[in-house]
Formats: C-alpha cells, structure tokens, sequence
C-alpha cells in the first residue's frame, strides 16, 4: 500500500518536473540557448563529417585565407579548409569528453558505494584517499598519465582522464548512502539479503538522478577542457582535426599566432569551445534549478 | 583538529609520492632503451652497464624487491635528495627552487586580486538588487566560466602582446638585466608579469562574484542587516562590516580550491606566456620525459597546495570568531 | 493633548506586492502612540503589526510600499523626510527592539564595537570617553556587567543576555520613542518576567515613550497604559487596559480576552473564536473580522467600519454595532 501511495507520488512528481521543464525552457534564455547549442555540437559531431568532406591535402598557395563562402572559417597554415577540420574534430572532442565523464562516473558510484556500504576501516581509508584526490590539483597528474600511458583513441583518453576526477562524485554517493542507512534501515535491512547491487539501482541511483545528471554534464566540461589542454601542450598528440591539436599546430609549431590573418585559424576552435562550454553551462544550470528550486531567485 | 589535518596533509604528500613513484615503474623501455643507446655511445662503455645507468637515472634499480625499492625512494626525498634531472644534468631541488618563486608569485597575486575585486563586485551587485551591473556581472561571469584558462591567456597574448605590443612575449623579466631588489629589475619582473597575471585574474573574478553574491543575497535576509539599517548607520558601514564581513566567510572557504585550479593551471598559462615557472618546467620536463624533473615539481606543486589549504584553514579561524568557540 | 514626543499614526496603509496579486498588510491605520506612556500594539500573527513598525522606521523589505497615510512625530511627517534626514533620525529620536532579537546582533563583532558604530554614524560630537561611559551606563541600566558583555561576541552570550543587551543598544543615543517588537518572545517565562519588569523600570525612570508590539495580550498588559488592538490589518480597537479587558466593545477583542487563558479560572470556559483569519490578498470587503463574527448583520459585510471614539476616555472601537451590542458584551 506504501509502494503504491509512493508511486503515485512519484508520477505527480514528474509531471511536475516536465511541465516545469517545459516552463523553463520557455522562459530561461540561458536553458534556451543551451539547448541549442548542444543540439548544434551533436549534429555537427554526427552528421557534420558526413555533410562537409574533409581534405587533408596541403594547399600552400591557399593558406591563411580569410573567411568566405568557399571556406567559411578561412584556411589553416597548410591551405586546409578550418570549417571541415573542425566539423571532423568535434566528434573525437565530443567523444572523448563523454568516455572521460561515463568512466568518471563509473568509478566515483563504485567507490562511493563501497565506501558507504563497507564502513568501518574501508571507509575511512577510502575516504582519506579521495580527500587527498580533491587536494591534489588534478591537470599537472592528468599530464603526467597522460605521458606515461601512450593513449591516442577517445576510449583510452577518456579513461586516462577519469582516473582523477571521481573523487567528487564518490563522496557525494558515499554521503547518499549513508543518509539512506539511517532514514530506511529496516528496509534496507531487509533488502540487503536481495543485494547490494538492488539497493544501488533501486534506491540509491533514482534519488541520485538528477545530481548524477548534472555531475555528469560538469565532468563532461572539465574532461573537454583537459583534454583539449593536454593537446595543446603537446601531451596527447592527435590528428589535426581535434581542436586542442589545431591550437597547438598554431601556438607552437607552425607560429600561426603571429600572422594577422592567420586569426581566424586560432579562432575558430577558440570560439566552438567557448561557445560549447557556453552551452553546457546554461544546460547544467537549467538542469539545476529543475531540480532544485530552491535555487531559483526570488524577484 | 589540528593533528587531523596533518595526518591528511601527510597522506595527500604520500599519495603524490606513490603516484610518480608507480609511473616511473612504467617508464617505457624504449626510452631506457635509448638513453642507454646515447649513454653507451657518449662514454665509449659497453651497452649493458650504459643501460644500468640508464635505469639507475630514471630511478630504477633491479636490485631489491618493489618494497624496499620504494622505501629507498621515499627515504631519499625525505633526505632532500630529489635526484637528477635527466636533460638539464643538475640537481632537480635547484630548477624546482629556481622556477617556485615564478609561480609562486603570479599565482598568489592573481588570486588575492581576483578574490578581492570579484568579492567587491560581488557585494555591491547583492546589494543594488535589479541592476544593470547585475546582469553585466552573470554575463561575464557566465563567458569567463566557458573560456578555459589558456584560451584567455592566448587572447591576451595575441591582442595584447602580439599586435599591439603592450606587452613581452615571454620570460619573466628581461634576462639582459640583472637580477636583485633594484629598480629596473623590479620593474620588468612586474611588466612581464601582468599578461600571466591578468589571464588568472580575469578568468577568476567572474566566479568570485557569483559566490559573494550568493552569500551576500543570503546575509541581507538576516535580521541583524534589517537592524543595522533601523540603527540608522551608514550605507557604506552598512556594506563592508554588516554584509560583508559576514558574507566574505563561505567564499573564503573556496580560497584554497581556486588556488588549487590555478596551481593546476600553470602549465598551460605559463607555456603560453613561457614563463618559468614550475608549470612551464612541468610540461617541459613531461615532452622530454625527464622523470626525474617531473617528480620534484609534482611534489612540490602539491606540498604548495597542501601549505595553501592551511593558510586558508588558519586565516577562517581568525576571520570568524564563532569557530573559536 | 501635546503629544509632540510621541507618535501619531495617521491613515497608514501598506501594501506588498507578491506574486498573486497586492497584499494589504495595514489598511487605514490611526492611532496615537502618547509620549512618556506605554503603548500595546495587540494582535495575531500576520495581522501587520510588525509591518506598522517597519514602515515607521521606514525599513519596508524591498517590495513593500506605503501606500498612503502619515507618521507625524514633532510636528512633521516623517514619512516625507529625505533618506539622509529619516537616516539622522532612527536611533537618535526612534530605536527600536526586534522580534527575535538574537538576531539583530552582527555575529563577528563584539559588542562594543557594533554601539561604538552607533555613536560615530550619528555624529554625536562626543569624545570616545564619552562614548565608553555612556555604554557602560547604559548596559548597567539593563542589569548586565559592562567589563564582561562588551568585549564579548554576541554568540557568547546567553538568550536573555542578548535580549538586555539589545535593549541597552537601543537606548544609547537617548531616543523619545521607543518601539519594541515582540521583545520577550523566545524567551522563557522567567526572564520574560524579568525584562518586562526592567522595561517598566526604563521607562518610568527615562520618561521614553514606548510601543510594544505582542501578540501576547497578557504579558503587554503588565505594562501598558494603553493598548490598540489589530486584526487582518485593521485596527478595530483602542483602549486602557481596564477598557481592553473588563468593558470591550469589539466582538473579536471580546473574543481574544476570552480565550486568553489564566491561572485562575476554570480552563473550559476559555472558548476560541471559530474560524481562520481571512486572506490579506483577497479581503472581505466591509469588516475584516465579518466573516467570522456572530454579531454579523449586512452592513458589516459591505462597509469597512471606522474607528469611533465611544467615551471621553479615549477608548475607540471600529464597529458598526458597537453600541446595540453594548449589552451584550459585558
């Protein structure tokens, strides 16, 4: 009888949350723009490459070309076309960003359940790891694995970043699981013979949803920019498609920064990060304020 | 308290320690390999002692099992030997004391500054309520939050140090000058200063003012602001002591983070700027693979993050007197 | 009468703009509040007592508004005085003690310094002596110890020393009028007792005119020498104590005095007045307390009564059948 009344209110809930969603979208100019933008990325990152075909072939006479309907972001230092490198690099960016948040998000539920689940010695241990995680600034390690393990695919990269920016998460599950111990313990009790794993899917990762969601949206962000980072040093090397790669062939190698019209090159990943990260961040913030109005400022 | 926090400041330094020591594990062979290669054909001796003083560089001996081989290691750097960079063939301790100060200085300056300016404007957008600098402040806010770190420091340099020419291109002062507590140096060292810092600063202040702004907006609500105002005090007393001095104390517990992300940072601002500070050195010492390098300034950079959380934590204790009980 | 150091409410509406629509918090308010007397400011929670007291101070929470009326104190309106002038004259002519008064101290100053603010915004010409003997004087006046409370932090003090403490604030620059809102609630019973009677004290020794605003009838009536009752933004009578409790002519102020309950007395003749307090966005119109009113007939539900005095004792009610129902209140 419980179940049912809970269910019940579970749907009012989300019928709330949709047409709240919706009033948001309507309204928020942040949601708004957000939205589209992610829906601008993703066809480029799927169908783009499809639309605009990419030609690696050095055009010197050509080079540095100044934006026109021919080449609509102008021309690398090679004669290359800037638009369909970009378009070609947004999938393996996009890519990577969401194999380094999954992975993250992976190993922070993991950690974060064993840890509230285990108590006692395991607890604290792992606790004190992730504290000392949190303190340690996490670019100069991701530089570090970066070099030492050779990884030059979205998956590896991906993994290659999450393995420090778990830390987070895992605390918040772990806090979750523990409020969860002390407010439905007999039930949980009772549910422990089921198995851990149930209580995880059943319990723990509904209440979590929307927290996980936006985590994962700000782990996206974060993996974006390290990755593009770790290319632009030079770290990770890559195709020159990516965007971390087009900024560290103009930065570094081929003085590109240094020639006027050579702007638009460097301004071209500049400008889809930022406008990306733009993006993300209204989208997350949107999503936060659905799901927690008590964040929504009083006019 | 106290011993709690050293315990966590140990076990962080540990931690750190751990992790260079098991990515030294796995140095590929083909670099040991080819040191070797160089070593073998440099001093005329045959390959296979070359390749033990390869390895012996690169921190890896064959002898003892992988215990006793790390014990040896942390009782080295407890003992203040870091080892030998690999490329520059000086002791690691005098690049990573040389390039400290560098980044030492941006940083501390760029997030006192952020934190101060973006703290203000904070304070002053809580309290004009609907205004247009509230709306100016979230923008900016929003746009430096998209825009990574290097990304700023790249425009900077492109506008400001490429084609206007304001400013140097890198370095932290003029190297034909020399260095001392006289005037002409002082001067270039701030002059070559301000592109690093200005990247820092303006990618931080944005995200100071949202927090003041956060905390402010919840101050005004208390009763002892109302009070204040019936008091009949000043606008500006009002501000910087009622709203204020209370609002300040929940960013101030982020101080620490944001060093931690400009600690972080380094090493793209200062190679794009190619200052020599331990970021630069770090991603140097990562293209050249110098393992040893490496190792001493990622030590350091977290033994500095460890000092910054404490400054911060002992600072809290003074600014707010209800932690002192 | 005079009455140049007191107070005298005149029409005093204030409305608030929410989100449903505009709440009338105080609707044609007047009343005097009588210099070196004290006065009660009765009524329920919500009733817009406590906003009476923020529009006087002229401290409406932003999107509060007067909509009209007066506040006449030395002759002028001082509702109409420029920011910087109203500025000049809180503290100085009018202090006030807040509801929940653990609160109203800055938590990371300690408390010399939050008076000494009052002192230096105030332009006082006094000399920083000066300044330190009379805080002193004034935290003994209210029975603490100066050398102890004054270089302590508000969170080192107990609930009832925070209480006196503001109290001795209120009174640094020497006001006329004193307004205290709600100042014992929160408190236990004890030192409720204790601070009303150290109110008493202050103001028979300092001759301050005082407004105290409770919802707690009994305890105001230790010390009030006149008592203005409220009800739903309405003031709906003004009396003595005497008036108030033993010849009332209003039916909810009836009400209120029989359902207050007393140590002496059968508990099951206290009867509460049946219904809840109507909504402020969306009033009745006529009479507030209509609905709920068993002496209710037509007029009462379509025009909003106005507060006539009844005797020369200046005991005034807002009723349109005050005088049918003269029997049958008492």
């Amino acid at each position: 009888m419980k179940k049912n009344s809970l269910k019940i209110k579970d749907k009012i809930i989300k019928l709330k949350r949709k047409s709240i969603f919706i009033s948001l979208v309507l309204e928020d100019k942040r949601m708004q723009i957000g939205i589209i933008v992610v829906v601008f990325f993703i066809l480029m990152a799927t169908i783009g490459p499809a639309i605009f075909p990419l030609d690696l072939r050095s055009d010197y006479a050509n080079r540095y070309q100044t934006p026109s309907f021919k080449h609509l972001l102008g021309t690398d230092f090679a004669g290359r076309d800037t638009w369909s490198m970009l378009v070609h690099g947004s999938r393996d960016v996009m890519l990577t960003a969401a194999f380094a948040a999954m992975f993250s998000m992976l190993f922070g539920i993991l950690v974060g359940s064993i840890a509230g689940f285990s108590g006692g010695w395991t607890d604290i241990i792992l606790m004190r790891i992730v504290d000392a995680m949190l303190t340690i600034p996490s670019f100069p390690v991701m530089m570090i694995m970066a070099a030492t393990f050779k990884v030059s695919n979205p998956v590896g990269i991906g993994l290659v970043l999450s393995l420090w920016t778990w830390a987070g998460l895992a605390r918040a599950i772990r806090a979750q699981i523990l409020s969860l111990k002390t407010r439905e313990f007999i039930q949980v009790a009772r549910m422990l013979n089921f198995s851990k794993f149930y209580i995880i899917t059943h319990e723990l990762l509904p209440n979590m949803m929307s927290y996980i969601i936006v985590n994962f949206i700000r782990s996206m962000r974060g993996a974006l920019t390290a990755s593009i980072g770790l290319m632009y040093l030079g770290i990770i090397p890559y195709t020159a498609t990516n965007w971390g790669m087009m900024l560290n062939l103009a930065v570094f190698q081929t003085g590109t920064i240094y020639v006027p019209r050579g702007i638009w090159y460097m301004l071209a990943p500049m400008g889809a990060i930022i406008l990306f990260q733009y993006g993300t961040l209204g989208l997350a913030s949107g999503l936060e304020e659905l799901f927690n109005p008590r964040l929504r400022e009083n006019e | 308290m106290l011993q709690k926090k050293l315990f966590l400041a140990l076990i962080t330094v540990l931690i750190a320690l751990s992790i260079t020591f098991a990515l030294i594990r796995n140095i590929p062979g083909d670099v040991i390999y080819s040191r070797a290669l160089t070593i073998a054909s440099e001093e005329g001796i045959p390959f296979d002692i070359a390749y033990e003083r390869a390895l012996g560089l690169y921190g890896q001996t064959l002898e003892g099992s992988i215990f006793s081989q790390y014990f040896r290691y942390i009782k080295n750097i407890a003992s203040g030997s870091l080892g030998e960079s690999i490329f520059y063939k000086i002791p690691v301790i005098q690049i990573v004391l040389k390039a400290l100060p560098w980044t030492a200085f941006v940083v501390s300056i760029s997030v006192m500054l952020s934190f101060f300016i973006g703290t203000r404007l904070g304070m002053l957008v809580a309290w004009k309520r609907k205004s247009f600098s509230n709306t100016f402040v979230t923008g900016y806010a929003s746009i430096t939050d998209a825009t990574p770190d290097f990304i700023t420091a790249l425009i900077l340099l492109i506008i400001f140090a490429i084609n206007l020419g304001w400013f140097p291109l890198k370095g932290a002062y003029d190297i034909s000058l020399t260095p001392g507590f006289n005037g002409p140096f002082v001067i270039s060292v701030l002059y070559h200063a301000v592109l690093p810092v200005s990247a820092y600063t303006i990618e931080s202040i944005g995200g100071w003012a949202l927090m003041m702004k956060g905390s402010a907006v919840d101050v005004l609500g208390e009763d002892y602001i109302t009070a204040a105002r019936a008091k009949g005090l000043k606008e500006r007393r009002i501000i910087r002591k009622y709203m204020g001095a209370n609002a300040i104390l929940p960013p101030f517990t982020s101080l620490a983070i944001v060093f931690a992300g400009m600690l972080g940072g380094a090493a793209l601002i200062e190679g794009t700027f190619a200052y020599p500070g331990m970021g630069f050195f770090l991603g140097a010492a990562i293209g050249m693979r110098d393992y040893t390098l490496i190792q001493g300034l990622f030590l350091f950079t977290t033994l500095g993050m460890v000092m910054a959380n404490m400054v911060t934590d002992l600072m809290y204790y003074i600014l707010d007197p209800r932690v002192r009980g | 009468m005079e009455n140049k150091k007191g107070l005298k409410i005149k029409e005093l509406t204030v409305d608030y703009k929410v989100k449903e629509g505009n709440l009338r918090s105080v609707c044609d308010a007047s009343f005097d509040v009588e210099e070196a007397k004290v006065t009660g400011l009765i009524g329920e929670s919500g009733c817009g007592k406590t906003t009476i007291v923020q529009a006087i101070l002229d401290i409406l929470p932003s999107n509060g508004y007067i909509e009209s009326g007066r506040v006449i104190y030395k002759g002028k309106n001082i509702l109409e005085l420029s920011p910087e002038e109203q500025r000049k004259c809180r503290w100085k002519e009018l202090a006030t003690v807040f509801q929940a008064a653990q609160n109203s101290l800055n938590p990371v100053m300690k408390i010399k310094d939050q008076f000494y603010d009052v002192f230096e915004d105030h332009d006082t010409k006094l000399s920083h002596r000066q300044i330190m003997k009379k805080m002193e004087e004034k935290i003994r006046l209210v029975k603490l110890d100066p050398g102890r409370v004054l270089h302590l932090f508000p969170h080192q003090l107990s609930g009832g020393m925070k209480q006196r403490a503001v109290i001795a604030m209120s009174l640094l620059l020497e006001p006329e009028v004193l307004i205290l809102d709600e100042p014992t609630t929160a408190l236990d019973l004890i030192t409720q007792s204790y601070i009303m009677t150290l109110l008493k004290d202050i103001n028979e020794k300092l001759n301050i005119t005082m407004l105290m605003v409770s919802h707690d009838i009994s305890n105001v009536a230790k010390l009030a020498d006149k008592i203005v009752v409220m009800y739903a933004a309405q003031i709906i009578e003004i009396g003595t104590v005497e008036d108030i409790f033993y010849n009332s002519f209003h039916p909810y102020t009836k009400g209120l005095i029989d359902s207050t309950p007393s140590i002496v007395g059968d508990p099951s003749n206290k009867k509460p007045i049946a219904g809840d307090p109507p909504s402020l966005i969306n009033p009745p119109s006529g009479c507030r307390f209509s609905p709920r009113c068993k002496y209710a007939k037509d007029i009462c539900f379509k025009v909003f009564p106005v507060l006539k005095e009844v005797e020369n004792n200046f005991h005034a009610v807002s009723c349109h059948r005050w005088q049918e129902l003269r029997e049958f209140m008492n």
